[in-house]
């Protein structure tokens, strides 16, 4: 188990770290692999890529000024600062002590919340599940940086291509075309390893990458007491509002670094060293992104419903080796939950452990220019896809998909609700179909139900919240956080 | 029942997307300079997948690398064909033998 805890957390370092390959697409190839290791092995290590690779992006952040991961946006700002000031050690230091602690606190409060969650949770019936992937969804684009509509478009579209296959409940084949592979269904690893994967590779020409390495000193990675004593309370700020931020859907590792940078900027006694080189806006945003990945999981393992697109890769990985997450998960695989939960304790040690003394081996891997980098992610690609059923079709989808990401960027819209449309298409239609049984036919039934009908009411509360937004255009936070995020081109 | 409500529910989106079409960025607007870059890199793997049953992994890959760094990354020759024929005996040992990964084997007997 520790072997392949350190195996995901050294994977999740270096995908985290090299631009143009992000965790989700490192998950969706490795993914194969892990078809001959039982569902806690299997998740412990694709576990370990994500929030491995929310260390390793600010290792490339602070470096190079470039995010390796998008949710390591914030740092570059000060960790780049930093390092320019001779400072990168420490930064670099600050940076994986904070994740450490986020990280740790983080899988504490996973296993004090997760379990009475899932306790809470085993009294839903169909239509109080159909309620919480409604609610999820629309969560999920009222928190998008982009335009809701458009969020719920490509959700819509990822829910449209989850039903292509068996119908389950007559045995009809739906829209496969008389092609046999399609009798499945689209799998989630060539979409995942399309959209994210291949599609980042044709958006991001070589030229693009390109950047001056900042090399550290192992000496001069222990930072000063007084850089100590200006990252203490920012860390722990980063750490309660990143796990709070990460159980709900959406780019929840993202935001929760954008709004520890906000909140540390706001509380600072110099709020002008901001962009300068301040300790407190690399340790908030660091730590926070590390809890938010880990809050992520409690709706995952708790509830079965995915907060983002690496979830939702999880939650498939789960599902091929046969463990439904969920609120039996639990009780009916109590290794599977327990067994990842320790593992998180000791992945943050063990990322600890690799970031700071392997810095200058990593530092050596940046230097690997991006034109020699991207085939072998390519071919990285078409070996993970292949192998989930040895069919080329995948891998025609895979390609097909990659074209498809690459058109949704340039026309603004994210890919990421395709995934998660995609993912939780089967349990939803099974939820709402069976709802209906239950009803012969009757829709009232997700009102009289009481907690469905919360759930749905909070839905149309968002659903009004964005649509008066944007008719007033005022207390809009998303266009901020949507100008962040595209700072992260180069 | 289920892809009815989907595509009245697309249909409704994209109604609503064309209404507000004035707050879309302009078509004209967008930036296109890497379609060059993307084309080459879609058009040299789907050859390269064309390939890869019929002539194997080892074959198709390394020729989907230099292709790519040959054609697309206009690198030098020669350093290409090293670093993909290297790169993809890595590959090979790594997933084919120590992961047990399918590969297909196409022409050559491993």
């Amino acid at each position: 188990m520790l072997w392949y805890a350190f195996i995901g957390c050294l994977v999740g370092t270096l995908v985290g770290m090299l631009p143009g390959i992000g965790p989700l697409a490192g998950i969706s190839i490795l993914l194969p692999l892990t078809f001959g290791l039982d569902a806690t092995k299997a998740i412990v290590m694709l576990a370990g890529i994500y929030y491995g690779s929310q260390y390793g992006g600010s290792t490339t952040s602070i470096l190079l000024r470039i995010p390796g991961e998008a949710a390591s946006v914030m740092t570059c700002i000060d960790g780049n600062a930093m390092a320019k000031k001779g400072r990168a050690g420490a930064a670099l230091c600050i940076a994986a002590v904070g994740s450490f602690v986020a990280g740790t606190f983080g899988v504490l409060l996973l296993t004090l919340v997760a379990p009475p969650l899932a306790d809470f949770a085993l009294g839903f019936g169909p239509p109080e599940y159909t309620a919480l992937l409604a609610l999820g969804l629309i969560f999920l684009a009222y928190m998008s940086t982009g335009s809701l509509v458009r969020t719920l478009l490509m959700a819509a579209l990822g829910l449209l291509l989850g039903t292509i296959g068996i119908d389950v409940m007559t045995g009809h084949f739906r829209y496969s075309f008389d092609i046999p592979e399609l009798g499945d269904g689209i799998g989630i690893v060539p979409v995942a390893v399309g959209l994210f994967g291949l599609g980042e590779i044709l958006s991001t020409p070589s030229r693009q990458v390109t950047a001056e390495v900042i090399r550290p000193r192992f000496r001069e990675l222990w930072p000063s007491r007084e850089e100590w004593r200006q990252s203490a309370l920012p860390i722990a700020r980063g750490s309660a509002l990143g796990f709070v931020i990460g159980i709900i859907p959406g780019s929840a590792h993202i935001i929760s670094s954008f709004m520890s940078y906000a909140l540390e900027k706001r509380m600072s006694k110099t709020p002008e060293e901001f962009g300068k080189g301040a300790v407190a806006g690399v340790a908030g945003p660091e730590s926070a992104n590390n809890a938010a990945s880990t809050g992520s999981f409690v709706p995952m393992l708790a509830l079965g419903i995915p907060t983002g697109p690496v979830t939702a890769v999880l939650m498939a990985a789960l599902l091929i080796h046969g463990v439904p997450p969920g609120p039996t998960l639990v009780n009916d695989h109590p290794s599977v939950f327990w067994g990842f939960v320790a593992s998180m304790y000791v992945g943050n040690l063990m990322l600890l452990a690799l970031n700071l003394p392997l810095v200058g081996v990593f530092v050596n891997l940046l230097r690997i220019p991006y034109a020699y980098l991207y085939p072998l992610i390519i071919m990285f690609c078409v070996i993970g896809v292949y192998e989930v059923n040895n069919s080329i079709v995948d891998v025609w989808i895979m390609l097909i998909m990659g074209v498809v990401g690459y058109g949704l960027k340039k026309f603004g819209f994210d890919p990421a609700p395709l995934v998660l449309g995609l993912v939780i298409a089967p349990i939803f239609e099974m939820s709402l179909r069976q709802s209906l049984i239950m009803s012969d036919g009757g829709w009232m039934i997700f009102l009289q139900r009481p907690i469905a009908g919360v759930l749905l009411a909070v839905s149309a509360g968002l659903l009004a919240l964005s649509a008066f937004a944007q008719i007033s255009r005022r207390g809009d936070w998303r266009p901020k956080l949507a100008e962040a995020e595209t700072r992260k081109e180069p | 029942m289920m892809p009815k409500l989907l595509t009245g529910l697309m249909m409704l989106f994209a109604a609503l997307i064309v209404v507000g079409a004035a707050q879309s960025q302009e078509f004209a607007a967008i930036d296109w300079s890497d379609r060059g870059h993307a084309a080459g890199v879609v058009l040299i793997t789907t050859g390269a997948v064309v390939a890869y049953r019929p002539l194997g992994f080892l074959i198709s890959m390394a020729l989907l690398v230099f292709a790519l760094l040959v054609l697309v990354e206009r690198r030098n020759a020669l350093i290409a064909a090293g670093y993909s024929i290297g790169l993809t005996l890595f590959a090979y040992w790594l997933f084919g033998k120590a992961l047990k990964a399918p590969l297909e084997r196409g022409l050559l007997w491993f």
